[in-house]
């Protein structure tokens, strides 16, 4: 009788132990787990933030203004080279281009700041 | 006089003045188109930003075209051409003149001119237009009033060098 109940015993313990190991493995991949998944979260809050926020500004300016500026100015150096130009003329033809250019250049000094 | 004559008459002198009103702040705009001929490989690109719609009036309306070119290339060289032959027959110097493959912009002026003349070119691939113009602007810089545009289609023949231009943006007979 006593060895049936020596027997029993044994095998409760071997069963406990069994249990207990199954719980490890368990809780070392919970763990494991809990940290991959904390790492992809920021490896994907990092890209999103890189590409969204991250990166240079983009430019509030189309190209046709920006050329139509560049444009402008030659105008203006060609204006000055005029045979008969004078300094009244030449003073309003500079306004013009200001007027052509300017608040382009300031949104474009703002938009790089 | 007549009731009909009198609304006549006021009818002639609020369009001279608003044309001299619309000329004394012209000088705000950019330019003053004399002749702009656009085209197009497609129908649906959108509004061209460089059209400068009948520049200098209705009058001269018919200076402004736009045309349907279905094979449009690149014609920097044609363009670029027949505005120097015009300017060689006309005896106007070059203060600039610069060519790229997709763009030109030149100006010509002479001795006797209060301006000079603008030759602007420029084709977009991606969108598949192109557009050649003729500005006109004075030596200050401000655009010419609409309504002296005329004297100067005639003075410098803008007909034939658009009917040449209109040609040269097809590649066609240069």
């Amino acid at each position: 009788m006593s060895d049936a109940n020596a027997d029993i015993e044994v095998a409760k313990l071997a069963f406990e132990r069994e249990k207990h190991e199954f719980e490890k493995t368990w809780k070392r991949r919970t763990y494991v787990w809990t940290i991959l998944s904390a790492l992809l979260t920021a490896g994907i809050t990092l890209t999103i933030a890189f590409f969204a926020g991250g990166g240079p500004k983009p430019l509030n300016l189309a190209v046709g203004p920006v050329e139509n500026c560049l444009i402008s100015l030659k105008r203006t150096e060609s204006l000055s080279q005029l045979p008969d130009q004078d300094i009244e003329n030449l003073a309003r033809a500079v306004q013009v281009h200001v007027g052509n250019c300017e608040s382009l250049l300031e949104t474009l000094v703002s938009d790089l700041k | 006089m007549s009731l009909l004559k009198f609304i006549t008459k006021i009818a002639v002198l609020a369009g001279v003045a608003g044309s001299t009103f619309s000329g004394v702040f012209a000088e705000e705009a950019n330019k003053t188109a004399l002749t702009s001929i656009g085209g197009t490989a497609t129908l649906d690109t959108g509004v061209d930003p460089d059209d400068p719609g009948i520049g200098g009036g209705f009058d001269q309306e018919a200076f402004f075209q736009n045309r349907y070119i279905p094979n449009l290339s690149i014609c920097t060289e044609q363009i670029e051409r027949i505005f120097l032959s015009w300017t060689e027959a006309k005896n106007l110097f070059l203060p600039r003149r610069e060519a790229s493959e997709d763009q030109i912009l030149i100006h010509a002026t002479s001795d006797t001119l209060d301006g000079i003349f603008e030759l602007s070119y420029k084709i977009d691939a991606e969108r598949m237009r192109a557009r050649v113009t003729v500005f006109y602007l004075l030596k200050n810089g401000a655009a010419l009033n609409p309504i002296l545009i005329k004297p100067l289609l005639e003075t410098w023949e803008i007909a034939d060098l658009q009917d040449e231009l209109d040609d040269a943006l097809k590649c066609d007979n240069v």
